[in-house]
């Protein structure tokens, strides 16, 4: 099952409407990313990224719980 | 902000105001480049509320519809308007001395409805220029509420978040949980320690189909979850 397969499974499912989805891809993936986000995705990070970019996203979806700082 | 926390049977208008003719037509017609798009907006929300055009990127006709553009100049009285719930006034009281912040903050007090909110940037703040605002800490942030209207909900201890709403019973809270799915072992591993760092559970699985095993197991409740959880409306 691939990553966008993954996302349209999960986004059928209204008991899990909930669930933010965020995609961890390289450039070759960039076609099938576009199709995850239109397909419910919330955001992306391309591989390889520093700590603080992951941070960054999860700052931008509102899931930083510990208020850590990139 | 129309997706995540109105809720739907509440229609959304919105005023944009500026006092340049230039910016108001700009805002009319909602084009960005790829430059002012990529400071923060989350990539599906770009995809879902804005369309290419050329170079640049267009707010579509459903959010621009929701938009009246209105000159104004903030250091003179505001024209009279039904009451607003919220102000956004960010990054532009910097421009001004004290007394016309105190003024501002005054008049936007007078045009927001009882306990309405204004957000102010993040190096500006009401203390000690109109102290009737009442200081609302949310997460990194502080909300300036004005006086009167309906006591709104605590908000909840950091490290934890809502998971559901029952109307018969006190909110549920559980600290927030991950789910790193990845076929590699180094890349699960890498991404783990970055999400505990933030202060996230971290269950892991190796592909898509243990991924939905692993979710249907620990059996995730969200807000507006369906019936069949029994415990969510």
């Amino acid at each position: 099952m691939d990553g966008l397969t993954f996302v349209q499974t999960v986004r059928k499912r209204p008991q899990w409407r909930g669930i933010t989805l965020m995609m961890v891809t390289t450039e070759s993936e960039h076609s099938q990313l576009v199709r995850a986000l239109a397909a419910g995705a919330h955001e992306y990070l391309m591989k390889p990224f520093p700590p603080e970019a992951f941070i960054e996203k999860l700052d931008i979806l509102g899931l930083n719980p510990s208020g850590c700082v990139a | 902000m129309t997706e995540h926390l109105l809720p739907l049977d509440w229609s959304v208008e919105i005023v944009a105001t500026d006092i340049s003719p230039t910016m108001l037509e700009r805002t009319r017609t909602g084009t960005y480049s790829q430059l002012e798009v990529a400071r923060g907006l989350p990539d599906a929300m770009l995809l879902k509320h804005f369309r290419r055009v050329g170079t640049q990127w267009q707010v579509d006709d459903h959010l621009r519809s929701m938009v009246t553009v209105a000159p104004l100049n903030l250091t003179q009285p505001f024209p009279a308007r039904p009451a607003f719930d919220i102000v956004f006034l960010r990054n532009v009281l910097i421009y001004f001395d004290a007394p016309t912040k105190a003024r501002i903050m005054r008049q936007v007090r007078q045009c927001l409805t009882p306990g309405g909110y204004m957000f102010l940037g993040a190096a500006e703040t009401t203390l000690g220029i109109d102290d009737a605002w009442e200081r609302v800490p949310l997460g990194r942030f502080t909300l300036n509420r004005a006086p009167g209207g309906p006591r709104p909900p605590a908000a909840p201890p950091r490290g934890t978040r809502r998971i559901c709403d029952d109307p018969c019973q006190e909110q549920v809270m559980t600290p927030m949980r991950a789910l790193v799915i990845d076929d590699s072992r180094v890349m699960r591993t890498l991404l783990t320690r970055h999400l505990k760092t933030a202060g996230f559970e971290v269950l892991q699985a190796e592909d898509g189909q243990k991924a939905l095993d692993v979710l249907e197991s620990v059996g995730v409740t969200c807000p507006t979850c369906a019936p069949s959880t029994g415990t969510c409306r």
